[in-house]
Order: C-alpha cells, then sequence, then structure tokens
C-alpha cells in the first residue's frame, strides 16, 4: 500500500468516485491529491500544498489574461460587436443559399477574435443570428447546428481563455500557442462553411437564399462593424509584433471594449454590474478548479505515474499516432461526460508527459487538445454549447439541435484528423516567426 | 430553517458586491495598464512599477471572486448519478458534495492563512517599488477565508433540503434577487 504507484492510481480512483458522488471537479482534484499525496509523504507536507497552490494560483500575472479575456468578452458583446461582425459577413454573403450560416459561422469567427470564450461567442450569436435565420425560413437544426459549432471557434481563434490556462499549466508561451492556432482556426472555419454548404446543396429548403445587399449597404455594414474590426486589430497586432504582451493586449481589450460600450450607452448600471459578476463568477470558478488541479497536479508527478505510464506505453511498440488516436478517443469520451476545461485540467499531468515523450510538441499538443475540447462542446450527451442554444430557443427540441450539429461535428473531427496527421500545419507558422 | 435561506440569500448579495468591487478594480487595472502601454509606446516613459501593484491588485481581484463562486455554488460538478438515484438521494449528495467543498475552502483558507503569516514574517516587498506585500496579501486571504462562512451556510442549507425535501436553493436565489447567475 506505500507503493506509490498504487496510491497514485488509487487517488485517481477517488478522485472519479468523489466527482460521481456530487463533489465538485475541483474539489474532487484537491481533496484526492491531498489524500494521496498525504499517503505518500505524510500529511503535514500535503495540507501545505493548499497554501501554495492557492498562492501560487492567486499571484500568477500570467493567469490574469483570464478575468481580463472574460471581461473583455462581456463587454464586446455588451456593446454590440458580435452583432457588427455578423452584419458584415451577412451583408457580404448573406445573399447565397445557405448564406446566413456562413455569416454566422463567420461572424462567431470574427466575435472569437475579440472573445475567448465559445459559451459566450454562441450565446451572443444565438441572440442575434438565430431570430435573423428564423425569419428567414431556416430549418431549426442548420440554425441551431452552425451557432453552437460556430460557436466553439471562440476557443480556438486567439486570444483563447483555454490556451492561457494551458500554456501557464504546461510553461509554454502564451503567444506560441496564438500563433500555432492560427492556420488551424482557417481550416476549422472553411471546413465548417463546407459543411454548411454540404447541408443546403442537400436540402436546398435548409437554408433558403436572401436578397443581395446593396453596395451602400454592405459599405454601412463595414462602417458599422468598426469596433469590433479595430479591437480584432489592435489586439492582434499588438500581440504578433511584440508591442505589447497577451497580458496587457487582454488589458487593452478589455479598456477599449469598456469604451465602446459605454459610448454605445448599453452600460446601465445594473447590465454593469451584471457583467462584471458573469466575469467574476466564471473567473472564480476556474480559479477554484486550478488551485484542485495543482493540488493533483503535484501528487500525481511525487508519484511517478507518468513516467511509469509512459515507459509502459512506450514498451507496448504500437505507433504514436495509435496511442495519440486512442488519447483523443477517450478525450471525446470524457468531454461527453465532463465540463471540458475540466477535462484539461484533470488530464493534462498524465497525457503531457506521454505526448511529449513520444516527441511532439506541447504546442502541437495544445491545439490539439483545444480542438477535441471544441468537440466536446457539441457532443452529446452535455455538449455545453448545444446546452446554451438550446437554453435561448426552447422550443427547438435537444434532438434537433443534435441532428444540425452532426456536419459540422464531422468537419471539426476532419479538421482534428488533418492537424494530427500533418503536424507542420501547426507548427509552421511559429517556425517560420522562430518561435518554438 | 427559513432563517438559514434567509442568510444564504444575503450571503450571496454580499458576496456579489465584493466581487463587483474586485472586478471594478480589474477595471481599473486594465485602464492602467492601457494608459501604460500608450505612454511606453508613444513617449517610451511607462508608469513606473505598474506590474507591482497589478501584481498585488489582481491577487485581491481574484480572491474576491471565490466567496461568489462558492455562495452561488457555481461549481462544475456532475449530477448523473443523483439524476440515475431519484430527487431524495440527488439532495444528500448535493448535501455530501457542499460538505466535501466546505472541508476544500477550509483547507485552502487555513493554509493561505499560513502562507501569509509566513510572508508578514519574512517582510517580503515588491519587486520594483518595495511595498511590502502583506498588507495586500492579507486582504486576499481575508477574501479566500469569507469563502469557509458562505459555504458552511451553504452546507447547512443542503443538509436542510436534503432533511425536509425543499427545493434546490439557485432557483430560489434566482427569484429573490432578479439576476439570473452567469
Amino acid at each position: 500500500m506505500t507503493d506509490p504507484l498504487i496510491i497514485g492510481l488509487l487517488g485517481f480512483a477517488g478522485m472519479f468516485v468523489l466527482i460521481a458522488l456530487h463533489v465538485p471537479i475541483g474539489a474532487a482534484m484537491g481533496i484526492a491529491g491531498f489524500v494521496a499525496f498525504g499517503l505518500m509523504a505524510g500529511f503535514k507536507p500535503a495540507v501545505t500544498l493548499f497554501g501554495t497552490e492557492t498562492a501560487t494560483a492567486l499571484g500568477n500575472l500570467d493567469l490574469a489574461a483570464i478575468p481580463l479575456f472574460l471581461l473583455m468578452g462581456g463587454f464586446a458583446a455588451l456593446a454590440g460587436m458580435s452583432a457588427d461582425a455578423y452584419r458584415l459577413a451577412q451583408a457580404l454573403c448573406g445573399h447565397w443559399r445557405g448564406g446566413l450560416a456562413y455569416s454566422t459561422i463567420l461572424g462567431c469567427a470574427g466575435f472569437g477574435a475579440v472573445c475567448g470564450s465559445s459559451v459566450a461567442t454562441a450565446a451572443t450569436m444565438t441572440s442575434i443570428a438565430l431570430p435573423e435565420m428564423r425569419e428567414r425560413g431556416y430549418r431549426a437544426s442548420l440554425a441551431t447546428g452552425c451557432i453552437a459549432a460556430g460557436g466553439t471557434l471562440g476557443i480556438l481563434v486567439p486570444p483563447s481563455i483555454i490556451m492561457v490556462l494551458y500554456g501557464v499549466l504546461t510553461e509554454q508561451f502564451v503567444i506560441t500557442l496564438y500563433v500555432a492556432a492560427i492556420v488551424p482556426s482557417v481550416i476549422a472555419v472553411t471546413l465548417l462553411l463546407v459543411a454548411a454548404a454540404i447541408v443546403v446543396r442537400v436540402d436546398p429548403g435548409a437554408g433558403p437564399a436572401g436578397p443581395r445587399a446593396t453596395r451602400a449597404e454592405r459599405v454601412a455594414a463595414a462602417i458599422g462593424s468598426w469596433a469590433v474590426l479595430f479591437l480584432a486589430v489592435v489586439m492582434a497586432a499588438g500581440i504578433y509584433t511584440g508591442i505589447f504582451t497577451v497580458n496587457e493586449a487582454a488589458a487593452i481589450g478589455t479598456a477599449l471594449a469598456f469604451f465602446v460600450a459605454a459610448a454605445r450607452k448599453r452600460l446601465t448600471p445594473r447590465i454593469f454590474y451584471r457583467t462584471l459578476v458573469d466575469a467574476a463568477s466564471t473567473t472564480g470558478m476556474i480559479y477554484l478548479m486550478l488551485i484542485g488541479a495543482n493540488v493533483l497536479s503535484y501528487f500525481v508527478t511525487a508519484s511517478r505515474l507518468p513516467e511509469v505510464t509512459v515507459a509502459a506505453v512506450q514498451q507496448l511498440s504500437v505507433p504514436p499516432i495509435a496511442i495519440l488516436a486512442l488519447l483523443l478517443a477517450i478525450y471525446i469520451v470524457l468531454g461527453a461526460i465532463f465540463e471540458e476545461v475540466s477535462v484539461m485540467l484533470i488530464t493534462l499531468p498524465f497525457v503531457l508527459p506521454l505526448v511529449v515523450g513520444y516527441g511532439y510538441s506541447p504546442v502541437w499538443w495544445g491545439i490539439i487538445n483545444v480542438i477535441v475540447i471544441e468537440i466536446g462542446m457539441i457532443a452529446p450527451p452535455i455538449g455545453l454549447n448545444v446546452f446554451v442554444v438550446q437554453s435561448l430557443a426552447r422550443d427547438v427540441p435537444m434532438k434537433t439541435v443534435y441532428r444540425g450539429i452532426l456536419p459540422f461535428f464531422y468537419a471539426l473531427l476532419l479538421t482534428l484528423a488533418l492537424l494530427l496527421a500533418f503536424p507542420p500545419l501547426t507548427m509552421w507558422l511559429p517556425a517560420t516567426l522562430g518561435m518554438k | 430553517m427559513d432563517f438559514v435561506f434567509r442568510l444564504e440569500s444575503r450571503i450571496i448579495r454580499g458576496t456579489r458586491a465584493i466581487a463587483i468591487v474586485g472586478f471594478v478594480g480589474l477595471l481599473v487595472v486594465a485602464l492602467l495598464t492601457m494608459l501604460d502601454v500608450s505612454l511606453r509606446w508613444v513617449a517610451n516613459a511607462p508608469i513606473k512599477g505598474l506590474n507591482d501593484i497589478s501584481g498585488l491588485a489582481i491577487a485581491i481581484v481574484i480572491a474576491s471572486c471565490l466567496p461568489l463562486v462558492v455562495a452561488q455554488r457555481q461549481n462544475i460538478s456532475i449530477r448523473f448519478l443523483g439524476e440515475a438515484l431519484g430527487p431524495g438521494a440527488a439532495r444528500w449528495l448535493d448535501a455530501f458534495g457542499s460538505g466535501a467543498l466546505l472541508a476544500f475552502v477550509a483547507l485552502i483558507g487555513w493554509q493561505l492563512a499560513m502562507h501569509t503569516v509566513g510572508m508578514a514574517e519574512s517582510g517580503r516587498t515588491t519587486w520594483h517599488l518595495r511595498i511590502p506585500v502583506t498588507p495586500y496579501w492579507s486582504a486576499a486571504t481575508l477574501l479566500v477565508v469569507l469563502c469557509i462562512p458562505a459555504q458552511a451556510i451553504a452546507f447547512i442549507a443542503d443538509v436542510l433540503r436534503a432533511m425536509t425535501g425543499a427545493p434546490p436553493r439557485a432557483k430560489e436565489a434566482e427569484d429573490a434577487d432578479g439576476v439570473r447567475a452567469a
């Protein structure tokens, strides 16, 4: 019973038992990590982990980008930037068959460039795009499916909150992750657009064509979307040219989005407070999970579980790609049961050493991880984005939303397969720019 | 019993006010950072030691939202077992989860307090401006410690609900406050 490996395995099993017994995931990770580390090294050093890991999390300035990006997303949505991005895309391609679905996906990508959260992207785009699509006679399945799937772009298109978390946990530069995410973002957006095109080709009634926007309307839409374009350009240019850090970009984005919301007179005291409370509660939720995950991670490292697992798996003489495919299948299954950020926090201490042990880049794995999380966000039975969209479109049955998601689910699976088969698609741009 | 539920609602409102103050502070940090970057870029004259101030402020900001999460029960948990076993068992499982969370936040609060005491004894200051960190970390610690009474009340309320079969808290809180949680 004193073998660290056995304690490690029991600790991991204990965590899942606690989670099954309704213990919040952060607390389950923390308690399991504490008890298991206590059995290995004594409870006196184990209990101090709660102090050191909490202080580390609270004092980590890199993580400060998380509340800032959340706040920025809140103000940007309040300022109507999601609607601006959608209107611009609508003016450009709304007249095609399925044009509003394309507009939604492009609008999600555009809003994703100023908001690092998928849930926020899906929620705001539901309130903007869904009424338009329904008025135009779009099938509810296509309308809700493209919003839920497009919303996932919020975490892939930089800046992304989950990449900040991954970068801090794996000690990778967040900016490298952002650069690495550019080509995969383009691929994901393209394939989502292709999926929408296939849907309307197979079933033309799913997304009828609308009137073509006049030149004046297009110009008006472009002018009307100055705020979202300005914010996206300032942030991207600032981060990628090195004028400011990711944290500073998050702070500047927050300040600019706040000014735009105030200038557009959208900030009543009540709405302002609510935006702050929403950002605060999501931040607190992430941090409590992070503290638990840090305690768990400490015990996992001490138990030598990752090294033993890596050695055992490498002895199997199975091709690395097969191991990765198995891991991703496990991720998708876990993603269907757990909330997505917690899946990453729970598995990272075990999985990253395995992936790095096979010689893969942690940056590449970070992007793969985000894509898998995206897939989990629309996979049954608890695809988070599906619930967000359905909660705002209560008359659409859940079954219809899932049916509508299917083509986009395959598109994201194809994105994943491409990035998995061709790692240079992800790593080429960071390598070209001299990033590791 | 009603007293516990009323107290619970008051705690939610109180923790919400704390989080709002904390996040107004975050907005101020964001505005100062924008000013700093602008001054650095335009006039090569950044605000001296802003990083020190931001580092101290961020710890307090983050600590300010933890009691809110605890009080509003915004922690992510998986509830399949409760759904499978029925509402009565689900309430008891909720109470168990609530008790475990109480133990977790108690350990965090206690050990962070010890950590802060150690910080005070070492007389730590910030890097550039040499600001003593103890008062700021004490404030952050106090906010984290507030999670303990907030969760203790939530735990008592959950046990009472399990015993009496009262409806879940989230709906009550929503109705009472008129503001939907995030």
